[in-house]
């Protein structure tokens, strides 16, 4: 069930009578928002509002380099304007727009949650999906298409994908958050340095270019799980130094269990270890 | 509208009769016009409401009682869109009765209020943006009070 902000984003361009891909500043004159570009440094956007109206007015802070980012920002603030028991202007900082970390406060999950819905649509991302291999490639272009971040775009893409697909967001050479499609039943490592297999681990390693495709790397690299070492996963990374950080698309085409790794376990099954006299489970190595 | 016919409100009604003339004639938009002037905060109200009606059916549930058809349906009518459920079409409705509700051309409080959480932020917001929240917040008034006029 999709989360409670981002079906109220898909009632709002209901409402509005929004079908395609929303015009951002017209979801906001029709709210009677004003938006403005604002010379500050210490947050990255800002909401004035009228109590007990849609009335109000945003801030969005003009260095901001992508318009992708921008416009999320303000999608983030309209979040806090319309979402349930987010009753008073805000000032959101940098580390709190475009960010799925757990550890953000919940209004401002909310607010990005919302935000993903309204720049990313649902029904039309979906449309736009049909037998697409996932890719950067594929959700730049999607990107570009909404006028949405990559990271957004990103975000969006494994929500809505039935491939079983991450998206990881790593900051300083270590994973922040990640995101998986429901089909990815997989948990990433957090909070520990990216493990040097990783493609991502170049992006903070200094002079190793990182290759412009999806490669396979180890698994056991990513995954809280033990697998084995042969283990292998599809992983695209794009380097963002202007935020030193990296965002990684990982894949698996196959389900980690029909791989090699589970052909092992199969040759220890005997048929004793069906029988009244078993001894042993039959994935115990014995 | 109509009055309540018990003989307890009985001073209460003349009183409001004098003063506002016979309520039984107004329409709803008149009553939450009325309200609005007099600083009630509708969204506030119904909110005290369903959570007042919520106990008295929770009086039942607690004595393993039905809850009365009418309390039921109050209660069913009156749902706060925040309220969790885990049913997705209860999810849907509730979402799209919120965004109906806060599109709604409403009677405005007979004075604007700015909401100041940013406030709470001050620490880590340097003293010049401080001056350009507070430039929005003029903005905002100045834009209020011209479309009061």
């Amino acid at each position: 069930m999709a989360s409670k902000p981002a079906l109220i984003a898909e009632a709002l361009l209901e409402d509005l009578g929004i079908d395609g891909i929303p015009d951002l500043r017209a979801v906001a004159s029709a709210l009677n928002v004003g938006i403005e570009e604002a010379d500050v440094e210490s947050f990255d956007g800002a909401l004035v509002r009228v109590k007990g109206s849609t009335e109000g007015l945003i801030a969005v802070r003009q260095t901001i380099r992508e318009l992708g980012k921008k416009n999320f920002t303000i999608a983030h603030e309209l979040g806090h304007l319309l979402l349930p028991g987010h009753d008073e202007s805000t000032v959101c900082l940098a580390g709190e727009v475009e960010t799925w970390d757990s550890g953000l406060p919940k209004q401002e999950l909310e607010a990005n949650e919302f935000a993903g819905e309204l720049l990313v649509p649902t029904k039309s991302l979906v449309k736009l999906l049909s037998g697409n291999a996932p890719s950067f490639d594929l959700i730049e272009s999607l990107a570009r298409t909404f006028s949405a971040s990559l990271t957004a775009t990103a975000y969006r893409f494994v929500e809505v994908t039935t491939q079983a697909c991450a998206v990881v967001w790593s900051e300083q050479g270590t994973p922040k958050w990640f995101v998986r499609s429901d089909e990815f039943t997989h948990w990433i490592r957090l909070r520990e340095k990216l493990d040097a297999r990783t493609l991502a681990a170049d992006c903070f390693g200094g002079q190793v270019i990182v290759p412009n495709t999806q490669e396979k790397v180890a698994a056991a690299a990513w995954l809280t799980e033990a697998v084995p070492d042969d283990a292998k996963i599809l992983e695209h990374t794009r380097c963002v130094p202007s935020y030193s950080g990296a965002l990684t698309l990982l894949w698996l085409p196959r389900p980690l269990s029909s791989d090699a790794w589970q052909d092992d376990t199969l040759t220890e099954l005997n048929s004793d270890d069906f029988g009244l006299h078993r001894k042993t489970w039959p994935w115990k190595r014995r | 509208m109509s009055k309540s016919t018990d003989k307890r409100f009985e001073a209460i009604n003349r009183l409001l009769e004098t003063l506002l003339g016979p309520v039984e004639d107004w329409t709803g938009d008149e009553l939450d016009q009325f309200l609005a002037k007099a600083g009630v905060d509708m969204d506030a109200a119904s909110r005290n409401l369903y959570d007042r009606v919520n106990d008295i059916a929770g009086g039942y549930r607690g004595r393993n009682e039905d809850i009365p058809q009418p309390v039921a349906e109050l209660l069913r009518q009156m749902r706060p869109p925040d309220l969790p459920t885990s049913d997705p079409e209860v999810a849907k409705t509730a979402a799209r009765k919120w965004i109906v509700n806060l599109r709604r051309p409403k009677p405005q409080l007979a004075v604007a209020q700015l909401a100041y959480a940013f406030r709470n932020k001050k620490a880590q917001i340097a003293s010049k943006d401080k001056a350009v929240l507070e430039d929005l917040e003029t903005k905002l008034k100045n834009r209020k009070r011209s479309d009061e006029r």
